[in-house]
């Protein structure tokens, strides 16, 4: 039909854009792979640097020093310029141990170190794990009558034993390169979709050439209908594309359950693409906008739900925003599959709540294209 | 009756009342043309008997039939020519006319033939592979109208077609349409350019504020008014009493100036340029051009409404 012809013409002529993205994402996918198989069997101790305010001025306080030493960096900054130097991340953690914390500690429950952290810093999250290892010890040992001239030794030596770690024997460990390959669709795939759909249905939307359409003898209803199948057909042989090379790239990793239900995941998320695509395209007219609005969202959606940076290190505010993405959704029930290693029901249900959610934006993103669409209709009127 | 539009009111959602109770016929084999100034509801009406746009009151029928958005039937004998040049940038001349014919002819081979026909007939066979952006302003009218004319059909609707287009171009653009009508479609071309319409246009409504203000054959319409000869002298210098010595002469209806022409319109009869060669003769006015001109519709226009098309 001429339509249709005209739709793959279009999108032929819009090749480079498809060239393009899709050069970047393997690029972006074979480094991350790289990268990832050099280091991902390998713990690296990270030492973080502290500045450490001593008010109490005791042994004990003194032994707390000694034992951070092995697992932090002191630096030594002016307290009077310590917000600075925390502003400038040249320490990432400020300590205080307050005056009385010694006397406090061991003859009452109650007795806190001052620790702020800088709250993008993963090391700084772990360095109030490192110390309420010791004051825990020290407690166990206050508790059992255990501390004597020794006590400081002892437990530092405790805590220095290494925990060993024991991998499965499975290619579980390398299942984070499809599990991250998959994450990236997220981006991928939106910006593909948005960028040509949008790009092929402006063209459609152009007032004259809407009215030339409309002067033809092929009915609103069929022209409409036509453009739906290409634009779904368009959504799903871009998803496909990105299947096939998944498959080119882990054969060994992806033939199982967890890339199943991934697959699952990525065929609603593009379908919620699509509806979301409409959207944009029902709001705006101009190719160019739509072609900004594109890049704008699948860029700026991918930094905050989880794309580009794992969602557990993304602040609460920010996921709590990124809520109103497809991705973060889709993002969310990547990270879910990923991970399992047995599939019923009933572990399933995080991973089909978060699809549900992606069905639903999809059915309020159709619905308000109509919604826009018919009262632009009229305002032509 | 090809075309019969009956006391249709059109009123935007901004108010302005485009079209108020707007009547005429088009009848089959005419040139008709709809002549108007700018913002007269020319578009607005084509717009209305296309079923792009929705008209409170009123009925539009064409070949005899009530047209509605749905009656592709109707549509399949139509052909449009819109006042924006309406084609696709990433498609070749050759591709954009095979896409708007196969809108209405579904055959390839058909198809492929009539859009042979409609590039030879505007002339761009040395452009068929051409992107539009690489087309002339002329060119690309041409193309619009290859568009608009290719699965031939029985009714061509042309609006302002040669809009910033040069002189030969429009030339072309205006032989072409003459030439669609003798091969047998009716012709609705709206313009406010009244030299083309007087040109090519068999049958002439004249619009202001969407409403009808005169219509009929060129000849009628210019035997409607008053006036019947123009004569204008342009004088090395500007001398306001010459005008009563000019309105003093038989059958003059007005005299001005504009800048150093003198301006002397006349009414019906005889042609005045002997009496005003005599009355500067014997007032020893010194001239550099005198040129004498028939009503135009231009003067139609401005006896009716008294204002100029152009305005």
């Amino acid at each position: 039909m001429i339509v249709s012809k005209l739709y793959w013409k279009l999108l032929k002529k819009n090749g480079f854009v498809f060239i393009f993205y899709l050069g970047i994402f393997l690029m972006i996918t074979i480094l991350t792979a790289q990268s990832l198989r050099n280091n991902n069997t390998q713990y690296e101790d990270v030492k973080v640097k502290v500045a450490l305010y001593d008010e109490d001025q005791t042994t004990f306080t003194d032994n707390i020093k000694d034992y951070l030493k092995d697992y932090v960096v002191f630096k030594d900054i002016d307290r009077n310029r310590v917000d600075d130097a925390f502003f400038y991340r040249e320490v990432e953690v400020v300590v205080i141990i307050p005056e009385g914390f010694t006397t406090n500690f061991f003859n009452s429950d109650v007795a806190n170190i001052n620790i702020k952290v800088l709250p993008e810093s993963t090391k700084a999250f772990t360095f109030e794990q490192v110390i309420n290892k010791y004051l825990n010890l020290v407690r166990v040992y206050q508790d059992n009558d255990l501390i004597n001239e020794d006590y400081h030794t002892e437990i530092k030596e405790i805590l220095a034993k290494e925990v060993m770690i024991t991998l499965p024997e499975s290619n579980l460990e390398n299942y984070i390169l499809v599990h991250f390959y998959y994450n990236y669709v997220a981006y991928i795939a939106f910006a593909l979709i948005t960028t040509l759909m949008g790009t092929i249905m402006a063209t459609f939307k152009s007032l004259d050439i809407k009215r030339r359409n409309n002067i033809g003898s092929i009915s609103n209803r069929k022209m409409n209908l036509v453009l739906l199948v290409c634009n779904t057909l368009l959504g799903l042989g871009v998803l496909g594309i990105l299947i096939v090379l998944s498959i080119i790239l882990y054969k060994d990793l992806i033939f199982n359950l967890n890339t199943f239900y991934l697959i699952i995941n990525s065929l609603i998320y593009t379908v919620t693409i699509i509806a979301l695509t409409y959207f944009i395209i029902a709001l705006f007219d101009s190719r160019q906008i739509i072609g900004a609005i594109a890049n704008v969202l699948s860029l700026g959606s991918a930094f905050i739900t989880g794309v580009f940076i794992p969602q557990e290190f993304l602040n609460k505010g920010i996921l709590y925003f990124a809520q109103i993405f497809p991705s973060f959704w889709f993002i969310k029930a990547n990270d879910y599959l990923a991970d399992l290693t047995h599939f019923d029901l009933a572990i399933l249900k995080p991973a089909f709540q978060a699809f549900l959610v992606q069905i639903i934006m999809a059915i309020v993103f159709i619905g308000l294209s109509l919604i826009i669409s018919k009262r632009k209709q009229l305002a032509e009127n | 009756m090809i075309v019969k539009v009956e006391n249709v009111s059109k009123t935007y959602k901004n108010g302005v009342k485009a079209l108020q109770n707007l009547s005429f016929e088009v009848r089959e084999g005419e040139i008709f043309g709809l002549l108007g100034p700018n913002g007269s509801g020319k578009t607005t009406s084509i717009n209305c008997i296309l079923s792009l746009l929705k008209y409170e009151a009123g009925n539009i029928e064409i070949f005899g039939e009530s047209m509605t958005p749905e009656r592709y039937d109707l549509k399949a004998q139509i052909g449009y020519v819109p006042q924006q040049v309406a084609v696709f940038n990433e498609l070749t001349v050759e591709e954009n006319i095979d896409y708007f014919c196969g809108l209405y002819v579904k055959d390839k081979q058909k198809r492929k033939s009539l859009v042979d026909e409609a590039i030879d007939f505007v002339s761009l066979n040395d452009y068929r592979k051409f992107y539009p952006k690489k087309l002339s302003g002329g060119l690309l009218r041409r193309l619009n109208i290859a568009c608009g004319i290719a699965h031939k059909p029985r009714l061509i609707i042309l609006d302002e077609p040669t809009v910033a287009v040069d002189p030969q171009s429009r030339n072309k653009i205006l032989e072409g349409i003459v030439k669609l009508n003798k091969q047998g479609a009716t012709i609705v071309y709206t313009s406010h350019y009244m030299e083309e319409v007087e040109q090519i246009c068999s049958y002439i409504v004249i619009m202001d504020k969407g409403q009808v203000v005169s219509h009929g054959t060129k000849e009628k319409l210019k035997a409607m008014i008053n006036l019947g000869e123009t004569i204008e002298i342009t004088l090395p210098n500007r001398n306001e009493a010459y005008l009563d010595l000019f309105r003093q002469l038989p059958n003059v209806l007005d005299c001005f100036y504009k800048d150093r022409i003198l301006v002397v319109k006349s009414g019906k009869g005889q042609t005045n340029i002997p009496n005003v060669l005599q009355l500067m003769n014997e007032h020893d006015i010194k001239y550099e051009t005198i040129y004498s001109s028939l009503p135009t519709l231009n003067d139609v226009f401005l006896e009716i409404t008294g204002k100029e098309l152009r305005d």
